[in-house]
């Protein structure tokens, strides 16, 4: 035993040593060891002659609950034995110098000098996060006696879905987690998808935040730190707050956690559940925890994973070179150069048809490594982590790396538990030098990117006379030959200490202590021959070439301290926990932008000539937070549960009269499986009904909203000019950039919540369905001010705006088969959200938004954003239209006021349809024999709109000039009397007959989409002993390989969807 | 029983923690703008209350202000300082401005400027209004009172310059008419429109307030002192009609000898006798007046017409005023339309022409002599004109008992001459509600719209 121990120690040492843990943490436990005599033969006290003591009384119980603990093993010197039912056990005549020592399995070690009497508590080993517990973070309660809605997935399931990103796989365990690929980011690795819970609170930032042109917006950080979560909740007001390990972190940042390194993931999601988070509450938590190491042997883990991604490109249906060319000399494009046609034919006819899709894109192969050691006794555990995860993207040159390291270190000195955890990231993305996917859609099929003599890639493809002038045509993929970057890196650090002091007697208390910074650099080049420059005429031939430069830093400290009680009386079991805790951030970046660059060699940021913009673009924002909870829960006979929260919110950002935000919930839960009519069922498992009810925060606003500041004039003062030294300083000028609203409170979320779980069965069959209702006021938006109130430059902010939203989410899981001696099982599961969106209230600022969304200056080809009361928040908004005249080939609209006429005005747009899907979620079915398991999983929407932007941009608006849809050549209104779908061709439809948005557009939007496809093995113990392993699996997994989609529209248009295949390694030696 | 007092200790010492923890936070949580200046800071000086209005002064010397449209730049061209021929090539500007298309779009984006700009430096005024009571500790001697009284004066004085703007003279719609919203403290939410007679009556009441608190031995007239309150206010008594306060802040102003008449053309601005002023220096007004001043545009001031003007009839040719230089050379030789008073004076180095004149002494004077021509007490006016014709180096005397009418002209014609480029005719024709036809050097026909009253923006 000593032997062991020693060791372990030992190897913790060299161990703590290589990984630099923070010192104190070392001290401590060092300090900790030898001054608690960790060893047993520690010699006695004093040197008082052996004094024997004739009898030794021992009581044990247990810590948590105070009861009488038996068959705990007691030994002191050569006596040993067992305690009784009353946790009971003596000893004649011991000699003092021994040490007694107590184990019992499930429960931790203990030891205590020898003395006449001895009372004892022992420490219940924490089970491994058994998912019947929810920790919400702030404290933990069995599931049976929480009354909040949250689900609990473990990494293991997400691992089935996806191999990457938990984003991907949360929705299949929780249909109210939704996210959201943007269309025009596609799968692009380096762009984080969006992600919300249930329908959105807010209205987007671009509807909040006063953007004009010479607006001060210093309360939100330009160029943010990907890290920066109170910057990125101000951008994305409706995404939930994520904590990894109990500490607040970006989005971003949470996805680069290998997603093999996450032990669960819990979704909190209503007001029971959240209120004790106050104002980050508001949309939702999403808690992340890591693996932490497992005691015992020395124990290595290595998985390793290769994944091939590439680009699906069945959405895109553009002309082929004879198609093209046939579509524009049936159209007249010829009529007065017959030659152009005659060459293009010929080239097409010589060299084939390019196929300018194919020309950025790649078959990527990327990996991932992770490396893992753990080990250690119950009193001192360690882990360590190292991981590489290289993924490459579908186009050139697009790959996202990231290096992490993790310590963990874990030691128990009686009733007290220290944790440390050590993380460090260096990430690098690069963006493909290619540029954005949709210039290779517009490229006609003829053209050749190669100089014909060279084989070298060309700038220039051609240049035509095109209505009396020349005009080049470039070719988009020279650029990706030259030095052209888009990378983004940065390393972060972060470090959580816990303390948890089991005090006894139900008393517990935990504290944290974290700290993390991240360091970003972004390096943007375009080199001067990048064809952005092709057309500078000679006189600016030194302004071409640009270098855009950002630095920020990011940092977060948090200090937290909490205080549980549990007490079980009878068949009463209370709950109680307070605590409280204090959250700093800053952020700063400074950015600069240089011009003038002469060579495409010289891509250093020194060659530039110039700075494009007088000063850098610097802001700083500090944001503090302190905050207060406390939970009460009691649970009568595990039957029934009432629970009330508390929270108290203190920020900085708030106004000066209302620098306490309340939050409150109340839920009750009622566990009809422990009801005595309900215990003989045999069918039904467990049958659990909650409601709850309470209010959330929010803080996706503008810091300093409530404070009045100034700037000086820096470059004028108000002194003659010609003065003398004596004026110096005393003219400086100073005016507003920002008036504090004092009141400024935080937007409410009033939440409703009602929920039913069961398992039916003996659990074959599980449900779990949720409806909500909720209602966020108050939200903070910019007031439109007359100019003669003298706010200008800055806007005052006010809390006016509001929104519904009501739903109901169900979960259904059945087991098929499930046939246990022969290791046979077979699932299935569905899940759906169904979300209803009103806006309830707006400002004169969303009008003007509205109003201004109207302006012609704007794209009115696509749809714009329009919040009106009543209304939803992805309303599509659209003139009616009655198709194409078929005498005329005009489209015929529906006025507002219900006339016809055949021009187009914004003013005459309605509600459409909507955006958001009638039912959204997921299906799969999963089955394991044996060692093998294979699973097949789909999300889904249905009755959801779109608008189908490819008939907008690439049939009516088309211009002949650039390469088309298949579908610009049929269908197109030639001659009275024809009934067409499409207006006439034209030569360019943008310029001489726009389609503005319009009701014809507007079609089904449902799809099916395949998400994954998975198949593991894995090997007999057999065979993995051979290897001196001791478990070996190996996976095969497809991600987004096909997929079912109503509306025929490109997907992917700056960077395409991808199809990733994985082979995956997982072993532990 | 032991166990559950030590609970109830443990409950309230938690409590207790959290509730010192909440109150201490609030110092902890009170945090300035990082990337700004905060309002504390501002005003833990006395300093800053002095930056504020600084930043006013300079707000004030932009070119949609003093520093070109309000005075040599558009007013001027509408006052009819510039006699030249004015075609489309002067720029839309002018050239829609001479016609009085106060609803052209070029006329209509000035207006909106200096609405804006006048307003946010009123919004700044009123926030450091708000702000003085609570920071009294930081004043010393009389800087409280100097400090507020400036405040005052300056919030009356650009209210008054917005309602001769864009409200119509109280000779044209009388006072009851909507004009402008009077802004006495800063707050983002509408307010309704104050009539012409009761931003009249706010003016009057900041200024006389102002008045109060400012004292008589400050002379830095390029800030705003008691000086400009009472030359201000001669001037709003006047516009409203009150001829009996006008004239007698007038006189007192000229009685009191600070500002003694000019007895030398060294310096043509005439900056000693400036009741008000404001150093545009820094505000680049060196190349602000070539915008205007500018052989391509050609404005200015025709010799023709400088004869008619300063020599013909009661003037003579020595007069110090007639002094204009040629806009390329800025010498006195060639095409010289521009007045010499803009251009660097070789012999006076101090660029005392660097301050542009926002009240002069010799308004007093002509509103004194306006207000007796009113009480036919022609031979006090007559001595009023004659005044300051002597110290313009015009040495000779209005005819005794000139008829009112022929009083009021030569009152206009000083006037004309006193405050060439300086943007003040255009209001003393609004004043006079000047019919269109009667404007002198109109060499482009009117727009039909044609109107003294600039478009008020939202």
């Amino acid at each position: 035993m000593r032997i062991v121990l020693s060791t372990q120690l030992s190897r913790t040492r060299s161990v703590s040593l290589l990984t630099s843990f923070l010192c104190f943490s070392l001290c401590l436990c060092n300090k900790s060891f030898a001054g608690n005599g960790f060893f047993f033969q520690k010699p006695a006290k004093d040197s008082v002659p052996q004094k024997t003591i004739a009898k030794l009384k021992i009581s044990v119980r247990d810590r948590n609950d105070g009861g009488a603990l038996d068959s705990v093993y007691v030994s002191v010197g050569n006596k040993k034995g067992y305690t009784d039912r009353n946790g009971y056990i003596e000893f004649d005549s011991v000699k003092a110098i021994y040490p007694v020592s107590f184990s019992k399995s499930g429960y931790y070690s203990d030891w205590r000098t020898a003395k006449p009497s001895i009372l004892l508590h022992l420490s219940k080993k924490e089970g491994k996060s058994p998912i019947s517990t929810i920790n919400n973070g702030m404290y933990e309660r069995p599931g049976e006696h929480f009354s909040g809605s949250a689900t609990v997935v473990s990494g293991s399931e997400l691992r089935k879905i996806s191999s990457l990103s938990f984003a991907d796989a949360l929705q299949f365990y929780d249909p109210s987690v939704i996210v959201t690929r943007d269309n025009n980011y596609g799968d692009n690795p380096n762009i984080t998808p969006g992600i919300k819970l249930k329908g959105a609170n807010h209205f987007p930032a671009s509807a909040t935040i006063e953007a004009k042109p010479g607006t001060i917006n210093t309360g939100v950080q330009v160029n943010a730190s990907s890290n920066d979560f109170i910057a990125d909740q101000i951008g994305n007001p409706n995404q939930p707050a994520f904590f990894v390990n109990g500490v607040q972190v970006a989005l971003r940042s949470a996805l680069d956690i290998d997603i093999n390194r996450i032990q669960k993931i819990t979704i909190l999601k209503d007001a029971a559940a959240t209120a004790v988070y106050g104002v980050r509450g508001g949309q939702g938590v999403i808690l992340i925890e890591t693996l932490r190491p497992q005691e015992g042997k020395l124990r290595v883990s290595y998985s390793g994973q290769v994944q091939v991604a590439e680009a699906d490109l069945s959405s895109y249906q553009i002309m082929s070179a004879k198609e093209k060319l046939a579509f524009e000399m049936d159209n007249g494009f010829y009529a007065n150069a017959p030659e152009l046609y005659q060459s293009r034919l010929n080239q097409v006819n010589k060299s084939g048809q390019t196929d300018w899709l194919k020309l950025p894109l790649r078959q990527a192969i990327g990996s991932k490594h992770l490396l893992a050691l753990d080990g250690g006794s119950e009193n001192m555990s360690y882990g360590l982590d190292f991981s590489y995860n290289d993924v490459q993207g579908a186009m050139k040159g697009a790959f996202r790396k990231t290096t992490s390291f993790g310590g963990y270190m874990s030691s128990r000195i009686k009733n007290v538990e220290f944790n440390n955890h050590l993380t460090y990231y260096n990430i690098n993305a690069t963006q493909s030098p290619y540029g954005s996917f949709d210039q290779y859609t517009w490229q006609n099929g003829y053209w050749n990117p190669y100089d014909t003599v060279t084989g070298k890639m060309t700038k220039l493809l051609e240049e035509v006379n095109y209505l009396g002038t020349k005009k080049p045509f470039y070719n988009p993929a020279y650029n990706g030959t030259l030095s052209t970057k888009d990378a983004t890196d940065y390393s972060r650090i972060a470090n959580t200490t816990n303390i948890d002091w089991n005090m006894g007697h139900g008393f517990k208390i935990n504290g944290l202590l974290a700290y993390s910074r991240q360091a970003e650099q972004i390096n943007q080049f375009l080199p001067p021959g990048h064809t952005e420059y092709a057309d500078y005429s000679p006189a600016n031939f030194f302004k071409r070439g640009n270098y855009f430069q950002n630095n920020s830093v990011f940092t977060s400290t948090e200090a937290a301290l909490r205080l549980h009680y549990n007490k079980k009386i009878g068949l009463n079991q209370i709950y109680v926990s307070a605590g409280g805790s204090a959250i700093q951030t800053g952020s700063e970046a400074a950015g600069i932008s240089i011009s003038g660059f002469t060579s495409d060699k010289l891509t250093d940021i020194a060659f530039g000539s110039g700075y494009d913009t007088k000063r850098p673009t610097t802001n700083k924002v500090v944001t503090r937070l302190a905050s207060g909870f406390g939970n009460l829960t009691y649970s009568y006979d595990n039957r029934y549960q009432a629970e009330v929260s508390g929270n108290a919110d203190a920020s900085s950002q708030f106004g000066n009269n209302q620098q306490v935000a309340p939050h409150w919930s109340a839920g009750a839960s009622w566990n009809l499986h422990q009801e005595r009519f309900f215990r003989t069922n045999k069918v039904v498992d467990l049958f659990r009904l909650r409601a709850s009810i309470g209010t959330t925060g929010d803080y996706s606003f503008l810091s300093y909203l409530g404070r009045t500041s100034f700037n000086y004039y820096t470059d004028k003062q108000y002194i003659l000019a010609g003065s003398t030294t004596g004026t110096r300083g005393i003219g400086l000028g100073a005016f507003l950039t920002g008036f504090a609203n004092d009141s400024l409170s935080a937007p409410q979320t009033f939440q409703q919540n009602i929920g039913i779980d069961a398992q039916l069965l003996q659990s074959r069959l599980s449900i779990r369905v949720d409806a909500y209702r909720q209602k966020t006021s108050e939200l903070i938006l910019p007031i439109t001010s007359p100019a003669y109130t003298g706010f200008q430059g800055f806007s005052y902010y006010d809390n006016l705006g509001a929104i519904e939203n009501k739903g109901v989410a169900f979960t259904v899981n059945y087991a098929l088969i499930r046939n246990t001696p022969k290791s046979i099982y077979w699932n299935i599961s569905v899940n759906g959200l169904h979300n209803e969106n009103r806006i309830a209230a707006t400002s004169n600022f969303i009008d003007q938004f509205n109003e201004a969304n109207n302006d012609m200056e704007i794209d009115q080809t696509k749809p714009q954003d329009r919040f009106v009361v009543g209304q939803s928040l992805s309303g599509i908004w659209a003139v009616r239209s009655l198709g194409i005249d078929a005498n005329t080939g005009e489209e015929l609209y529906v006025k507002a006021d219900g006339s016809q006429t055949s021009d187009w005005n914004a003013a005459d747009k309605v509600l459409i349809a909507d955006m958001t899907p009638k039912w959204q979620g997921t299906f799969g079915t999963s089955v394991i024999i044996k060692n093998i398991s294979a699973g097949i999983y789909f999300n889904y929407q249905m009755g959801a709109e779109g608008y189908n932007q490819t008939l907008a941009d690439k049939v009516e608006n088309a211009s002949m000039l650039y390469n088309t849809d298949e579908r610009a050549a049929g269908g197109r209104w030639k001659q009275p009397r024809d009934q067409a779908a499409f207006k006439p061709v034209s030569l360019d439809g943008l310029v001489t007959s726009p389609t503005y948005v319009t009701s014809r557009f507007v079609q089904d939007n449902d799809f099916v989409n395949c998400s994954a496809v998975s198949m593991s093995y894995a090997l007999p113990q057999g065979f993995a002993a051979k290897i001196h392993a001791q478990s070996l699996r190996i996976g095969l997994m497809g991600n987004n390989i096909f997929q079912w989609q109503a509306m025929k529209a490109e997907r992917g248009i700056y960077y395409p969807f991808q199809r990733q295949y994985t082979f995956s390694i997982n072993t532990t030696f | 029983m032991n166990k559950s007092m030590r609970v109830t200790k443990l409950f309230y010492t938690v409590t207790a923690l959290l509730l010192l923890s909440l109150t201490a936070c609030k110092k902890w949580l009170d945090l300035e703008t990082p990337s700004q200046v905060d309002q504390d800071a501002i005003f833990s000086k006395e300093q800053g209350f002095e930056d504020v209005l600084n930043g006013v002064y300079l707000q004030m010397g932009s070119q949609n202000m003093y520093g070109r449209d309000m005075s040599y730049g558009l007013l001027s061209v509408l006052g009819r300082s510039y006699d030249t021929t004015i075609t489309s090539a002067i720029g839309k500007l002018y050239f829609q401005g001479a016609q009085y298309n106060l609803q052209d779009d070029s006329v209509r984006i000035i207006a909106r400027n200096i609405w804006a700009e006048s307003y946010k430096s009123i919004g700044n005024i009123n926030n450091l209004l708000a702000n003085m009571d609570s920071h009294k500790q930081l004043f010393t001697g009389t800087n409280y009172n100097t400090i507020k009284g400036e405040a005052l004066g300056l919030r009356a004085f650009l209210h008054f310059e917005l309602l001769r703007l864009f409200a119509p003279s109280p000779a044209a719609a009388g006072f009851t008419v909507a004009a402008i919203p009077y802004m006495t403290k800063i707050s983002p939410y509408k307010v309704v429109s104050a009539t012409t007679g009761a931003v009249l009556d706010s003016c009057i009441a900041d200024l006389k307030v102002s008045e109060s608190l400012l004292s008589e031995s400050n002379l830095k007239t390029y800030r705003f002192t008691i000086w400009a309150t009472r030359g201000l206010l001669a001037r709003i008594y006047l516009y409203k009609g009150d001829k009996e306060h006008a004239l007698s802040y007038a006189r007192a102003l000229i009685n009191s000898r600070k500002f003694p008449l000019a007895d030398g053309n060294s310096d043509l601005m005439f900056s000693k006798e400036h009741l008000f002023s404001l150093y545009t220096s820094q505000n680049n007004i060196t190349n602000l007046y070539p915008t205007v001043f500018n052989p391509d545009l050609s404005l200015g001031f025709s010799p023709g017409n400088q004869t008619s003007l300063f020599v013909a009839g009661s003037g003579l040719s020595s007069d110090w005023r007639k002094s204009f230089v040629d806009p390329k050379t800025g010498t006195a030789i060639g095409n010289t339309i521009a007045p010499r008073k803009f251009y660097n004076n070789s012999t006076s180095p101090n660029n005392a022409n660097t301050a542009t004149p926002l009240i002069r002494v010799t308004e007093m004077y002509y509103i004194a002599a306006e207000c007796a021509a009113d009480n036919n007490d022609i031979v006090y006016a007559t001595d009023l004109l004659d005044s300051v014709r002597w110290h313009r180096n015009v040495k000779k005397d209005l005819t005794a008992n000139l008829s009112t009418d022929s009083l009021n002209t030569e009152i206009r014609k000083e006037y004309q001459k006193e405050f060439l480029g300086e943007g003040q005719m255009f209001f003393f024709y609004k004043r006079k509600n000047q019919p269109f036809a009667s404007l002198p050097y109109t060499r482009v026909p009117l727009v039909a719209g044609a109107t003294y009253v600039f478009e008020k923006p939202e």
